[in-house]
């Protein structure tokens, strides 16, 4: 591993999402609207629900967080697929490992810039205030992250096993399960098969601990648990699958074929 | 990259029964058949062949982007495959194929790669400016890669192909889509890199003049397979025995003497034709015209070009294989 060579690439990342402006309004613009848009909801809302309207807004603010972390990986490496430079960079002494790693740092500075954005927004706004439990919600951020990267690299992976014809998931796959995972309304809403569904998806047990902690304004660790093992499990599954996916691209010339 | 088995190594690349099978729609293709050879240090090796014959399969296992399905590939003694990490910060490749990023500018690309090759910031530069001064690329730094003329990408793709000065270089149609000037001057380039440090390159490219300038030796590939391997003199001359005198005369006045000389006329132009097997014959042949009363104007040797040995090979090639075919659909015939 060599550290020289993921700044190099994560310098690359930026560089291009600076020139990006679609990527830039995807991670600032789109999500500072939907959060002010939802943020006057819950503004009117207090007066009826408070609790619940504070939930719906931590939980448009992780959905948006969520969507960045698994965007911010797949999309980069559709980008690479899609410039044909993905062969390039490959055939550099930059190992898929560091290729990977580099996509997970560049990620996390993204969405987790996003998200401070959208704290300060929803503070400065709208006067809601969550420095009391900052520390239980970048938690649940940070497993949140680790989930949808999980989920980012899977979806790169079924992309390298069946061609770009399912590129579309890149960046509709957040969007496409999130209402499952019981965003704005409890999960025992659900009928069974859906519910059974839900258990699956990382962003349930991360809705479910947000939901509780608009009403305990804390956490214990039994209500992060769930959360932990779903989120990691996704994000450690990930690298074996996408690591096998990719020896098989390479052994059937998928590779180097993506983009015809 | 141990640089004592770099310099010890005379092999720079050794295939050894390459072959690689893709499957379309439950179809088996044979992309390469058991393909070997060498290329030794310090050469440029031409890989010649029709489209689809394998050229750019090979490249791309050679490139570790692609397993083979048998046998071995090494360049310095590395199994492609398995030992990429030691041989790709001394190997590049610029190819038809190869794009980048849109939004990028030349010169973000270049540096960006020269980090992926771990170039300090003095070599990048070192290495950009000798390579832009060279290419002609001033202008086309500050431009955005979606922005770039054909010729221009490929120039920049060529740079990108030298950014880490490669031991071993592959280069896939370097001319492609570039203007004849900036074509000379690659092909210049070329000759320039592997004379002063000695770089082996592997080229493929359709234009004939320019494998037969730059390469000593080539490999013709067809369906996957080399058909014939060798120095280009010498495969030229195992595939044409004989060569073309042509004679431009102030007026033909005999053509029945002409013809018994066993010339072909061209009344038209005033030329006269004859096949040849040695050059000796040359001063006899005109002996005999001038002591026949012919004015000569003009005399031209014709020589089989690599273009006229490709043309022969696809056309000797594809014979053979709807031969091999229509045997082949007899036998299942029979059987049935």
């Amino acid at each position: 591993m060599n550290f020289r060579r993921i700044l190099a690439l994560l310098q690359y990342d930026f560089a291009i999402l600076r020139k990006n402006k679609h990527r830039l309004m995807e991670m600032i613009y789109f999500p500072i609207v939907s959060v002010i848009a939802w943020g006057f909801f819950v503004v009117y809302a207090q007066q009826f629900a408070f609790q619940a309207a504070i939930a719906i807004l931590v939980v448009q603010i992780f959905w948006q967080f969520a969507y960045l972390s698994q965007s911010s990986v797949s999309m980069t490496v559709m980008e690479d697929i899609w410039s044909r430079t993905l062969r390039e960079l490959l055939s550099t002494p930059l190992t898929t490992t560091e290729f990977l790693l580099a996509r997970i740092i560049f990620s996390l500075i993204r969405s987790f810039f996003a998200l401070f954005v959208l704290f300060a927004v929803a503070y400065f706004v709208f006067n809601f205030n969550f420095f009391a439990t900052l520390v239980p919600l970048l938690i649940l951020a940070t497993l949140a992250a680790l989930g949808s990267m999980g989920i980012a690299i899977l979806v790169v992976s079924v992309i390298l096993r069946y061609g770009t014809t399912l590129s579309f998931l890149s960046w509709s796959i957040v969007t496409g399960i999130m209402f499952l995972a019981a965003p704005f309304f409890p999960l025992s809403v659900l009928p069974q098969p859906l519910l059974a569904v839900a258990y699956g998806i990382p962003y349930t047990w991360i809705f479910e601990p947000i939901k509780k902690l608009a009403v305990t304004n804390s956490l214990t660790f039994a209500d992060y648990l769930p959360a932990i093992i779903s989120n990691l499990f996704y994000f450690v599954i990930s690298f074996p699958i996408f690591f096998y996916v990719f020896e098989k691209a390479r052994e059937k010339g998928r590779l180097i074929r993506l983009w015809e | 990259m141990d640089e004592k088995i770099e310099e010890r190594i005379e092999e720079v690349v050794r295939i050894e029964n390459v072959g690689k099978v893709f499957k379309q729609e439950k179809k088996e293709f044979y992309a390469l058949k058991n393909i070997s050879f060498n290329i030794e240090k310090g050469e440029i090796f031409g890989l010649l062949g029709p489209n689809g014959a394998g050229k750019t399969t090979l490249i791309n296992i050679l490139l570790g982007m692609l397993k083979p399905n048998g046998g071995r590939a090494s360049i310095f003694g590395y199994d492609v495959t398995n030992q990429r990490e030691k041989l790709s910060h001394v190997v590049n490749s610029s190819s038809g194929e190869t794009e980048f990023h849109w939004l990028l500018r030349g010169r973000e690309i270049l540096d960006y790669f020269g980090r992926f090759y771990g170039l300090s910031k003095e070599q990048r530069e070192m290495r950009i400016q000798n390579l832009v001064d060279a290419f002609e690329l001033q202008n086309v730094l500050k431009m955005k890669f979606g922005w770039m003329s054909t010729g221009q990408k490929m120039r920049v793709i060529l740079c990108k192909a030298l950014i880490n000065n490669p031991k071993f270089i592959m280069l896939d149609e370097p001319t492609l889509g570039l203007d004849p000037d900036i074509a000379k001057k690659t092909r210049e380039l070329v000759a320039e890199i592997n004379k002063k440090f000695g770089t082996t390159i592997l080229l493929t490219s359709h234009y004939m003049q320019e494998v037969e300038q730059l390469c000593g030796r080539i490999a013709f590939i067809d369906h996957g397979e080399i058909i014939d391997i060798g120095k280009i003199e010498k495969l030229k001359k195992s595939r044409f025995k004989d060569f073309k005198l042509e004679i431009r005369l102030k007026e033909i006045r005999s053509a029945e003497l002409l013809k018994k000389m066993g010339f072909e006329i061209s009344p038209s132009i005033r030329t006269i034709e004859k096949s040849i097997t040695d050059e000796e014959q040359i001063t006899q042949i005109l002996n005999e015209l001038v002591k026949n009363g012919f004015d000569i104007i003009n005399v031209e040797v014709h020589h089989p070009t690599l273009e006229d040995y490709f043309l022969k090979m696809v056309e000797e090639n594809h014979k053979n294989n709807h031969e091999l075919q229509g045997q082949q659909g007899q036998q299942r015939g029979g059987k049935k």
